[in-house]
Parts: structure tokens; sequence; C-alpha cells
């Protein structure tokens, strides 16, 4: 390759490159020079294929690139002009260069130079022709010019407000010339090319380009070095210096001053090229880290880091979050999903365990006052500070106009404050259970509310959106980054959460998807991680796929029929002048006609437990005793029909929701098929339930199915809500159809209050027994939650069908 | 009378349907679908409206052929124990009914508005065919779904199953009139300026006389051509509504309410609920297609 050296000395070794040719094939010689030219070359194919030849794997040029439309990556030189110009500078952008300087700390700053830059390429063919023209004549520029010129380039871009260097810099010219033309780009180059070749020996590289200049800054603490690990070999031949673009770099390696400095080349200068290993004829040189250790600790940092990395949950269910406003549906998923953003003063643990929420603790001070002690140093996610006031406001927010939470805060009278952190909650008549049902009702923020025009919640039967339905700030662990009502919830984690995070998400996202087969196919595709409710027919499908695993436990809803005992004429039926559903022997008939069996096994495909009962076991106040169904019997019902007056049946309209429950539409279409065989023609409105809700929950409705979890886990809670009179502070809320028993609500009252645990199921038995034998609503069964998600996801399945975002594990 | 017949049979039209195998082939099995649909009420095993007589327990029973089928349900059942068969005949029937009432009804509106632009001229003509020329830029699906979205915000939501059908066929018919209008203005142009249309404006007829009585006869030849094809697009864009959910309800399921319903159970092994309706519409649509391009090449001179 080089005449000169063979000429060099008299001695009788034989020239270093040709001792080398004797103990290395061609390739093995030039090792490092193809990695290099492989990796520029290969750099540069990836920036052209787009243009060139439309595969877009990497758009954008050397001072900003996105990488498969998703990795942004600028050069930190670029992003640092810019910064000087003053722009604005996008996270996106900022992301981009931290990941480069990166990269670079790691592999060597200046390895930009020798394996991605593409004037690399014409300065080392300038010094290759230089070498063979045996052209000597050098003159080196300081260099600190390289410096001096980068410290110009940021000045001159604070004053123009441009991206100063840009504007001249060969490299990106070159490169952006090779795609759209070279036009005058090739003035530059050729000028870079010539100044090597005839000027100064290596000097654009070494001493003007203000890029090595800067990365030479960053290499100082690069990671990845060049040293003359075997330097004792070393026989003086001087090639090393010859090939090296800065050959400065060596001595302090390969000639130290004292015998015990390191063989590191500690330089920032050095290139990693490589060349000086290639080129060794005693293999004195070796690609290694500075550090050892150092390498190893980076390793175990990553690893370490990996799981504080963002971490995207992506989840599904067949419905949406109504809303953001806790206060505004007391349905299972939207206080669910707002659960991940509000908290209580009281919460439940993974078992439904009462535990210390927004309140620290609590105790009874005489029958009717509670001392709650609140959390001091909880901040909502705008900076305020949790206090009393905040409690005081969001039980008013509760209990007031538009609420539909009125039912968890009906029993309190007054909330008294006592100081910013401590209050006494004062309940009209003496309420034992007061902590469990205070666990579903959400504190919100105070002066946020006030500021942004959601003092009230929106009625949900007048359905118009306000501030807090799609907006929230709460004090819990996630926070609302965006909302598409009906297309997709962003929540990210929130840093400053005062608990002791168990999950690992930094941002989950939420998708509704209605369609079954859709929602089993995003999940069996990968884009989403978990998903509820699995459509029991693919249970099994979704079983046998390695990737995925299926949880199914009993959940604590009922799914009942329901039906309009007040209004004197149905607003839905066939019959005129009075209500059907007033007569026991209607109501009775249609128990007797469905056949539960039929729907457990062929529409549940047995994941459903029949009841008799308005409550499911594992609620406080289940009687096993009183879980009996009616028998099935068409023929019965078809008598107590005639009986009633309705020999040939009627017609009646009927309201369920399809996105709701588990096969809640299917279930009402058996229904009907069932009352059809005793002569009822049901017309059944099946509605996705952002309808379904406004309408059944202002009572338009003259037969319904609806699904109810208690949820203080108490049998009070069904019976004060569903089952007792409509009346104030929350009272029969639920009791859609208006069923009323004065000997139940007695019982109800009665029950709140009650201590002795005997009496307490005594009576809550005899309410169940006087609902049963009224038969005021018709129970159907309890559903089984069946969650469907990727292996690696660990999480909580709560039996109410709460899944807290924090206590998904991503693994 | 036969020698009508001989005539008939002897005619050009007749000789390129005997000797094109395909077409012979595509008008059994359209008559076979129609006849089948139409007759659905005696030809089906079950009625599959009659809720009364469904049973639960027969859900999901695979076709006959299958160990676990039973002989009664022949292609199976559904997720609520109807038989499939029937379920598909009164699909069909329904799925016909629609196609042909709102082919109809484009037919109607577009032949009456081609006429009027055609033979006005002037600012009707411009105004009726900028407005075909905006309708045309938007696809047919895409108007048919704004059409049955008005209709359902206006009408309350416990009329929609009552009226489900002519909204459809109002959708799918306004949809399609476009190309009737396009194609009988232009012959209208061609055919005002013959004599005979002359001639008849001289001895005074009104224009509307003029236009249904003479130029209207002599227009019709592509606009049958046209129906044909749109028959099968009609289908096939009820499918797609219903399939969408947008269409017909599943009390009275037409094919693509009962794809649709199908589609919930296509991972889960009951394969029969949406292959079979499925078939059932492929075959519909390709037979009518069939024959309606046969009917273009037939009644184009040039293509002789």
């Amino acid at each position: 390759m080089n005449g000169g050296a063979m000429n060099r000395g008299a001695t009788n070794a034989p020239a270093p490159p040709a001792r080398v040719a004797a103990r290395r094939g061609l390739f093995a010689r030039n090792r490092w020079l193809l990695a290099r030219r492989s990796v520029q070359l290969g750099v540069l194919a990836l920036f052209l294929a787009g243009p060139w030849f439309g595969i877009w794997w990497l758009k954008g040029n050397l001072a900003s690139s996105l990488f498969l439309d998703v990795i942004g990556l600028t050069d930190p030189l670029v992003l640092l002009q810019s910064f000087a110009a003053g722009h604005k500078v996008a996270a996106a952008a900022l992301i981009g260069a931290v990941t480069i300087l990166l990269l670079y700390v790691v592999v060597g700053g200046r390895a930009y130079c020798s394996w991605v830059c593409p004037i690399n390429i014409v300065t080392d063919a300038a010094f290759w022709l230089r070498s063979r023209l045996r052209i000597n004549a050098s003159w080196q520029p300081r260099k600190s010019t390289r410096v001096w010129i980068l410290v110009v380039a940021l000045a001159v871009s604070a004053l123009t407000a441009t991206i100063a260097w840009e504007l001249v810099n060969p490299i990106t010219m070159l490169q952006r010339g090779l795609v759209f033309g070279m036009g005058l780009a090739w003035a530059p180059v050729l000028a870079v090319f010539l100044f090597d070749l005839a000027v100064s020996r290596r000097g654009w590289c070494s001493t003007i380009c203000p890029v090595g200049a800067f990365y030479a800054t960053v290499g100082k603490a690069s990671l990845l070095r060049v040293g003359a690990v075997k330097r004792t070999a070393c026989t003086d031949c001087g090639e090393c210096f010859r090939v090296c673009p800065e050959p400065h770099v060596i001595t302090p390696a390969l000639k130290p001053r004292r015998a015990d400095a390191s063989p590191v080349i500690a330089s920032g200068d050095c290139t990693n090229c490589g060349r000086c290993i290639d080129v060794c004829p005693d293999d004195v040189f070796r690609m290694g880290t500075r550090f050892a250790k150092l390498a190893v600790l980076l390793v175990v940092a990553c690893v370490v880091a990996a799981p504080v990395q963002a971490k995207t949950f992506v989840y599904a269910n067949q419905g949406d979050t109504l809303s953001m406003d806790p206060h505004m549906l007391n349905e299972s998923l939207l206080l669910n999903f707002t659960g991940n953003v509000y908290e209580s003063l009281v919460g439940r643990g993974r078992k439904l365990e009462l535990e210390p929420e927004l309140a620290t603790d609590w105790k009874r001070t005489s029958p009717t006052v509670w001392r709650f002690n609140l959390r001091k140093g909880v901040k909502f996610h705008d900076g305020t500070p949790f206090t009393a006031d905040d409690v005081i406001f969001s039980w008013q927010r509760a209990r007031g106009e538009g609420s539909d939470m009125k039912t968890y805060v009906g029993q309190i009278k007054e909330i008294r404050k006592i100081e910013a952190h401590a209050l006494d909650i004062v309940t009209g008549e003496p309420f034992p259970i007061l902590p469990d049902v205070l666990t579903l009702w959400r504190i919100v923020s105070k002066s946020w509310c006030e500021k942004n025009n959601a003092v009230r919640p929106v009625d949900v039967r007048k359905g118009t959106e306000n501030h807090a339905s799609n907006h929230a700030n709460g004090t819990g662990p996630f926070m609302l980054k965006s909302r598409q009502p009906g297309v997709r919830t962003v929540l990210v984690a929130n840093p400053g959460w005062w608990g002791k995070p168990e999950h690992n998400v930094t941002e989950a996202q939420f998708l509704p998807i209605a369609n079954e087969a859709t929602r089993v196919a995003a999940l069996l595709s990968g884009e989403i991680d978990m998903m509820e409710p699995v459509p029991l027919q693919d249970v099994q499908r979704l079983r046998n796929d390695a990737r995925l695993k299926v949880m199914q436990s009993p959940e604590l809803r009922t799914i009942f029929l329901g039906m309009d005992q007040q209004r004197d004429e149905l607003i839905y039926s066939s019959v005129k002048d009075r209500n059907p559903f007033k007569d026991r022997r209607v109501r009775q008939a249609f128990y007797r006609a469905i056949d539960i069996q039929a729907i457990r096994s062929r529409i549940m495909r047995g994941a459903a437990t029949p009841t008799g009962l308005m409550i499911a076991p594992g609620i406080n106040g289940f009687d096993p005793a009183l879980n009996q169904r009616l028998p099935y019997s068409p023929e019965a019902a078809k008598k107590l029909l005639a009986e009633a007056g309705y020999p040939n049946g009627f017609e009646v309209g009927m309201n369920c929701p399809n996105d709701r429950y588990v096969n809640d539409a299917e279930i009402c279409q058996a229904v009907a098929v069932m009352l059809a065989r005793i002569g009822v023609k049901v017309n059944l409105m099946a509605e996705t339930k952002a309808t379904f809700f406004p309408k059944v929950l202002s009572r338009e409705t003259s037969f319904y199915l609806l699904g109810w979890t208690p949820g203080t886990y108490d049998s009070h809670n069904p019976l004060f809500s569903v089952l007792s009179t409509p009346g104030e502070g929350g009272q029969g809320q639920f009791n859609l159809g208006a069923y009323s028993n004065a000997r139940v609500d007695e019982l109800t009252r009665a029950i709140g209050s009650a201590t002795d645990p005997v009496k307490r199921q005594a009576m809550i038995s005899e309410a169940f027994k006087l609902h049963a034998e009224d038969i005021g609503h018709l129970p159907l069964h309890q559903q089984m939650l069946t969650w469907g998600m990727k292996k690696n996801i660990e999480l909580t399945q709560r039996a109410d069908n709460f899944n807290y975002l924090k206590w998904v594990v991503i693994r | 009378m036969r020698e009508a017949w001989l005539r008939a049979w002897d005619s050009d039209i007749a000789y390129s349907f005997r000797h094109s195998p395909v077409t012979v082939a595509a008008a059994l099995a359209t008559l076979l679908c129609v006849g089948a649909a139409l007759f659905a009420p005696w030809v089906a095993p079950h009625d599959p409206f009659d809720l009364a007589s469904l049973d639960l327990l027969n859900a999901f029973t695979p076709p006959a052929w299958d160990a676990r089928g039973q002989a009664s349900y022949p292609l199976g059942t559904d997720d609520q124990g109807r038989d499939m068969l029937s379920t598909i005949l009164y699909g069909a029937r329904i799925s016909l009914a629609v196609g042909v009432a709102s082919v109809v009804f484009a037919l109607v509106l577009g032949v009456g508005l081609g006429l009027t632009a055609g033979y006005a001229g002037g600012r009707i003509d411009a105004l009726i065919m900028r407005l075909a020329d905006v309708q045309l830029s938007f696809p047919a699906i895409l108007i048919a779904l704004l059409i049955d979205g008005l209709v359902r915000v206006a009408l309350p939501a416990e009329r929609h199953d009552d009226i489900a059908v002519y909204v459809l066929v109002l959708a799918i018919g306004v949809s399609g009139w476009v190309q009737y209008a396009r194609t009988v203005r232009g012959s209208t142009l061609v055919e005002k300026s013959k004599e005979y249309v002359q001639a008849a404006r001289v001895i005074g007829r009104r224009p509307a006389a003029i236009m249904l009585q003479h130029v209207l006869p002599n227009v019709l030849g592509p606009v049958l051509v046209i129906a044909t094809i749109h028959l099968a697009t009609a289908i096939i864009t009820e499918a797609t509504l219903s399939f969408l959910g947008v269409g017909v309800p599943p009390t009275t399921p037409s094919l693509g309410t009962l794809i649709r319903v199908g589609n919930d159970y296509l991972f889960s092994g009951e394969w029969w609920i949406a292959v079979f309706p499925g078939i059932a519409l492929v075959a519909l649509v390709l037979s009518v297609n069939l024959l309606g391009d046969w009917l273009r090449d037939a009644l184009n001179p040039r293509l002789r």
C-alpha cells in the first residue's frame, strides 16, 4: 500500500506492512477499515433508501431524523445551535439528541467522525492520494481552531437566530447532495478534499471541523476505547503514527512517561477508527473499554433501569368510561377508571379489605360522630394541597344536584372541619358501616372545580358535559393525559403520588372496543395488553394461546330484570289504562317463564351462577337458605297470566344495554324468546350504555335489565339503593321500577344503624325474603369475571370487577 | 302464439343467452335464490320469526353432517337456537326486497331527474347535474350512512325498528340515482334533437307528455342494464349497512345482519353462523352480477 515505507531504514527486517501481511490475510488485516466503511455506507444507504427506493426506514438527514417513524434522532450539535438561536426546542428533538449523545458516550465521541460521517470517505481518500503522491508539505492550523469555529458558530447562531454552521457544513451538504442532486454542494466537498490533499495533512477533520470538536468533548467520557495493551511488544515501526488521523493521541498510551500509566487512549480526539489495530504488526492495540468495571456497572444499570423505562399498558373494555367525573355515574367501570385518578378517604385493598387512603385513620367518637384524620402532604395533580375543605366540598358535590353518588353520602348529616387535616363526619342516625360506604366517594379539588365551573356534576339524565367530564384533577397514582370519548383515554403515572407505587406502568391507554371479535383480534395481534370481558365463546381459544392467559373468577355483581310498578299505565306496552306489572301474578309469570339454566349453559357457557337473591355469596348478609329460585315452568306462567287477565299475553318494550354486562343483549334476546312462549311479545331496545343509562336512570322504561354490585360489599347497599322506595338522600335511587314495600324500607333503616350482628342478619334475611315474595325484581345470575391478557401482565382481579392500574405490573 | 315463441327463441338476445353457459347458470342460480326467498314460508323448515318456537337449548347446533348436528337443522342453528337455513331464506328475502325496492326508488328518481335535466336544459340541467357531480364525489356507502344517521336522529329510538327497512330503501336509493340520471340525460340530449320529438313539439304536445311518452321509451335500454347491476350493488350496500349495525334490526335479520351476528363467533369454532349467510350473499350477488354483465353485452350492438 505504501511505497515510502519500503525504503525507510536499511535494516534487514521486513517493512511493517509486509510483516502484517505475513501474519494475517488481506481481509483480517483490514478488518476495522472494512467494518468502518460498511457502517459508513450502511448509514448512508439507510438515509438514501428512502428518497431513492422508497424504503423509509430512516427519514430525514444527519441533522435530524426519524427511525422507523418512531424513534427520533437529533444531532446534538444542531440542537445546541438551535438552542443558541433561541428556537423553542421540541421535547422530541431533545429526546432524540439525548439518545444520540448516550450512543456516542458509549461508542466514543468521535466515532461519529470515522464511522458515520460521509465526509470521512472524502478526507480518507485525500489522505491516501496524498501519501501516494508523496506530498509531505503540511501546514497544520492550531488544534484549537475548530473549538473557536464551534464557539463562533454558536455565537453566530445566537446572533442571527439561524442554525449557522448547518448553512456551510459540508457533511450535510454532501448528504443532501446525494439525495437531491449535488448542485453547488460539490464545491465545499471539493474544497475539503483539496485542502486535505494539498494544504494540510488530515487538516479538515482534526483542526477545522467544529462537529469533530464537539464530539471530541463528548468523547472525553466515552466508554469504548482503543488501548495499547501490549505496548511492551512495540517495535517502534511507526506504522500507527503514520495512519492515525490524530497521531498525538497515541503517544501518552503507547509511550507513557511513567511505566504504570494506563494503556488506554484517553484523548477525546481519538476517533476509534481502529486503523492502528489493523496496521500494527505486533498486535499492540486492542479495542476495549475504558474501565472494565464501569462497563459492568453500565450493563447492570441498564438492566436495573429497564423497569423504570416507559412501560405502556394498553387495555380495552367493551364500553367506554362515560366520563372522567367521579360523581357523574354510579357504574363500576366509571368508578374503577376514575379511581385511578381520584381517591377516597377510605380505600379498599386487593381483597376488598378497608385500608387508609386519603384518611390515615378514623374512629367513632360517639354513635353518630366519626373523627377522620387526613393524610398530610398530599397534593392534587395541579399542585394544590389536599385539605379538609376539599372533603367538605366533595361531600356537597356528591350529595347535590346532578350527582349519581347520593346513595354513598346520603347518611351524612354534616361534616365539621376540625383543622386543615382533621374533620368530624356526623350521620343522621347511628351508622356503624360508615367507613365501608365511603370507599367509592371520591374526593375532588375544591379550587379546581370552582375555577373550571364544575361545581356540580353533570346529570346523566340530562347529558350535557362540563369541564370535569373530560378533564381530571385528583390525588391518585395516575393523571389524565388525554381523553377522546369513545376512542382512547390516556393516563400517565403521577410521580408525586403520596403512596409507594407497586406498579411499573408509566402510561396506560384505555380503549373501548365494542365488537367482540375485534376485541379478541386486538388481544391476539398484540395491539392491546389486556381486555375484558372475554367473549365467553373465545375463552378456550385464548387459553390455548401460548402468549395469553385468561383470569376467571366469580363476580359480586347480580344481573336482574326490573319492572315498572309505579305508573298506572306502562309507557311501552299494548295494555292501556292499567299496569300489568302491578299484578304480582304477572311478575311471577315472567319469573317462571325464564329458563335460567338454558341461559347459563348456552348464552353464558357455564360462566354464571343462577341466583334467587339480589346479592351474591361474598356480600355481607348473604343467606344461602334464601337463595332459591321459583322453578321454571312455562305452563304455570301461562296459567298465572290467564288468571291475571292476560290469556293471550301482551306487548311490552324492554330496555337493554349491549356493551355493559357479559352477553347482556343476548340475555335480553333469550328472555324475549322465552316470554314469547307464554304469549308476551317483547319489543327489545338493545343499545349502547351511553344512551341506555340516561334513559333507564330517568325511569323511562317499563322493563329493563340491570346489574348491581353493592359498592360497600354489604347488604345494606342494595337494600337501600335498589330495593327501597325511591326517596331522599339517594334512597331507592336505582330502584328504577319503584318497587315499594314499607316494611322493607323500615328494615333497611334499622339495618343501617344496627350493631348486633345476629339481629342485623335476621333483619337482612327478612327484607330479602319479603322482596322475593313480592317478586320486586327478577334476579337472574352472577356472572363470572373473564379477563384476557398477555402472559407478562400481572394484575389484581378484584371480585367487584375493579382493575386498578396501581396493581398492574408488566414483566 | 307458437310463432311468437319461435321468434323470441331465435332473437339475438335469446341466441346469445343460449350460447353462454355461464349466463344460463347465473340465471338458474338467481331464479333459485329469488324463488327460495319468495317462497321462504313454504320452503323453510322453521319459522325463525316465531319467537315462541325457539328453544335456547338448541343454540349453536352445528350443521347436520357434523356428529353433533341434528337432521332438523340442516345448516345448524345460531346463538338463539334459530335454524340457519330458515334464517338465511328469510334473510335473503329481506335483502332482496330492500335491494329491489331501493333500485326501483333510485331508478324512478334518477330517470325522472335525468329526463328533466336533459329535456329542459339550461339552469335546471346545470343544477341537477352539479348536484349529481357533488354526490358522485362521495362513496355511496357514506351517503347511505349519512341519510341513515339523519333519519335516526330525527325519529325517536323506539320507532327505529319499525321504519328501518324504509330508511334503508331511502338511503340506498338516494345514494344510487346519479348513474341513472347521467345515462338518461345523455340519451335524452341525443333523442331531443331527433325529428320525432320535434314533430311532437310542433303538434303542440306538452313537455311532460313528450318526455314520458316519446323520449322515455327510447332511453330505457341502458337503464335496464344499470338497474340489473345496481341490484347487486344495492344488496351489497344493504348487507354492509346491516353488518355495521345500522341496517335492519336483528329481530328481522337480513343476510348482512346474520353475518354480523356470526362474526362474533368466528374465532370460537361456530363458523356456520357467519359462513352460510356469507355464501348465500356471494351466490346471490354473483349470479345477479353475471346476468347484468351479460345483459349489458347483449344489448350493446358494438360488442356483438
